[in-house]
């Protein structure tokens, strides 16, 4: 049951980082990436991810600005209505402005993005995929 | 005649507004002392009911609120202080003009306001007395002495304008916030494709207004904070459950907009944030184009030609009109009182070219203002 994956951030750290820790689970068939919400909108329409899970500070185009697209695709049906988007904020702080936007845009969750060193990152980015499997 | 009716039915009612808002002011004064700012409140609230109560002949409510603004001026100006005796008598005031304004006739108070107005005179003039009597005895000092206080009061006044400017300076986002998703809610009952955006859309600055109260000032805007945080939980399950037009949840969110309105108000007239004046004869209009300086924020006028010792109308608009020509400042008119006066500002408004706006009332030029701001 292979799932495919699209990470949209604008860091390559980030990026590259969680693509090679989730292809390391076996649980995906394809992590695929981009580096802004324009790219990232444009790749849920072409390559058809089952799972999103994209930044907030983006240049160009924002994950808060790709998320109002994205519902606006879904509407039109250029996007599949139960493809969930997940945010990876920066800060999880249940007040943060961005975190209660993006759940107002109807992101399916809000998950705090995992960063640290390299030996407590693997655990962070477990918790991450458990929680993103749970949406599938 | 049937004009006339209206005007003092209309009278009445403001008269009621204003009696409400000056009894909060004097519970205010008596728990927490002398204040400025609502000092300054207060006086305006009687020296605009005095205004109100000339234009339709209510000749006792026109004297007694002339005694009380004289006292509150003297208060705000640093002439004589706020004690309890004329605290107690402001309220006993109130309360005889309220039942004067609940039964919108003034018959039978005349002789319970000639009372009350006598009262506060007395205590007045036994204050001057008793300051005459300590000025004598300082002597020489005298004429220095009321020279210095004097110009104290100008700087009492002077910062207390510098005050509101500030006030209503913390406000002005909060404010445009606030009329922005006001304006987003009531289009979506007809939305209609448009829905889910609109929603988005008023979810976004319903985010943005709790922001805003929760921010910097959140001190100034604590009275609004709960009533911002359920704003923005219905708003959500709304933009979930895209929720089309229904009665019961949609009254729901309206009365929530209007309870946050009525909060808003409350607060930026309590806390003195914003002011206006009212500009019945030539000479207070020769005034303003003393007073206004380019880069003012706002300037309302309120239209009222209803006594005879009023300036005639045209001879009013024709001075505006050139005051106006040599400020660059928005204009708002306000014209509440009829029909009459709003066509009448209209025509003056198209003269003024396209600075100008009507609107019917105080709060509606304040969002007109806010919104014209963007």
């Amino acid at each position: 049951m292979g799932k495919k994956l699209l990470i949209v951030d604008d860091s390559f750290l980030v990026r590259s980082g969680l693509q090679a820790a989730l292809k390391k689970t076996g649980n995906w068939e394809d992590v695929i990436l981009a580096e802004n919400g324009r790219i990232g909108i444009d790749k849920i329409v072409s390559e058809k991810p089952d799972v999103v899970l994209m930044d907030v500070e983006m240049p160009e185009v924002d994950g808060l600005t790709a998320l109002k697209e994205i519902n606006a695709k879904k509407r039109a049906g250029d996007i599949p209505n139960n493809l969930p988007i997940v945010i990876l904020s920066g800060t999880m702080y249940e007040n943060n402005e961005n975190v209660r936007k993006a759940k107002m845009l109807g992101a399916a969750e809000v998950i705090a993005k995992p960063e640290g060193k390299s030996s407590t990152l693997s655990i962070k980015v477990d918790e991450l995929e458990e929680q993103v499997l749970k949406l599938l | 005649m049937g004009q006339d009716t209206s005007l003092r039915a209309q009278f009445f009612q403001e008269a009621l507004d204003i009696l409400s808002n000056a009894e909060e002011i004097v519970l205010h004064l008596e728990q927490h002392g002398t204040d400025q700012e609502q000092v300054h409140s207060l006086f305006r609230l009687f020296h605009t009911l005095k205004g109100n109560s000339n234009m339709v002949g209510e000749e006792e409510i026109n004297a007694l609120t002339h005694v009380l603004e004289s006292e509150y001026d003297q208060v705000r100006t640093g002439k004589r202080q706020l004690d309890e005796n004329l605290l107690q008598l402001t309220f006993e005031v109130i309360d005889t003009l309220t039942a004067v304004a609940q039964e919108g006739d003034s018959q039978d108070y005349i002789e319970q306001m000639q009372t009350r107005a006598q009262e506060l005179k007395n205590i007045s003039a036994s204050i001057a007395a008793s300051a005459a009597e300590t000025a004598s005895r300082q002597g020489q000092g005298q004429n220095s002495a009321s020279q210095a206080s004097l110009s104290q009061a100008g700087r009492i006044e002077k910062s207390f304008q510098n005050e509101i400017e500030a006030g209503f300076s913390v406000w002005k986002p909060v404010l445009h916030s606030f009329f922005k998703c006001e304006e987003l809610a009531f289009r979506l009952p007809t939305a209609k494709d448009e829905l889910p955006e609109l929603l988005m859309d008023l979810g976004m600055e319903v985010i943005e207004l709790r922001s805003l109260i929760e921010g910097e000032a959140a001190d100034t805007f604590a009275p609004l904070s709960r009533l911002s945080v359920y704003l923005e939980k219905l708003t959500a399950t709304f933009a979930r459950e895209q929720l089309a037009y229904n009665e019961i949840s949609y009254e729901l969110l309206y009365v929530l907009y209007d309870d946050f309105k009525r909060s808003m108000w409350e607060h930026l007239y309590f806390t003195g944030a914003l002011g206006y004046k009212k500009i019945v004869t030539m000479e207070e209009l020769d005034r303003i184009e003393a007073e206004v300086r380019p880069g003012d924020r706002l300037w309302i006028i309120e239209l009222a030609f209803a006594s005879e010792n009023s300036v005639r109308r045209s001879d009013f608009f024709s001075r505006l009109i050139e005051i106006k020509r040599g400020l660059d400042v928005p204009l708002v008119f306000i014209s509440p009182h009829s029909h009459y006066y709003r066509k009448a500002a209209d025509l003056l408004s198209q003269a003024l070219g396209s600075y100008s706006q009507i609107a019917g009332t105080l709060e509606e030029a304040v969002r007109m203002y806010i919104l014209s701001e963007e």
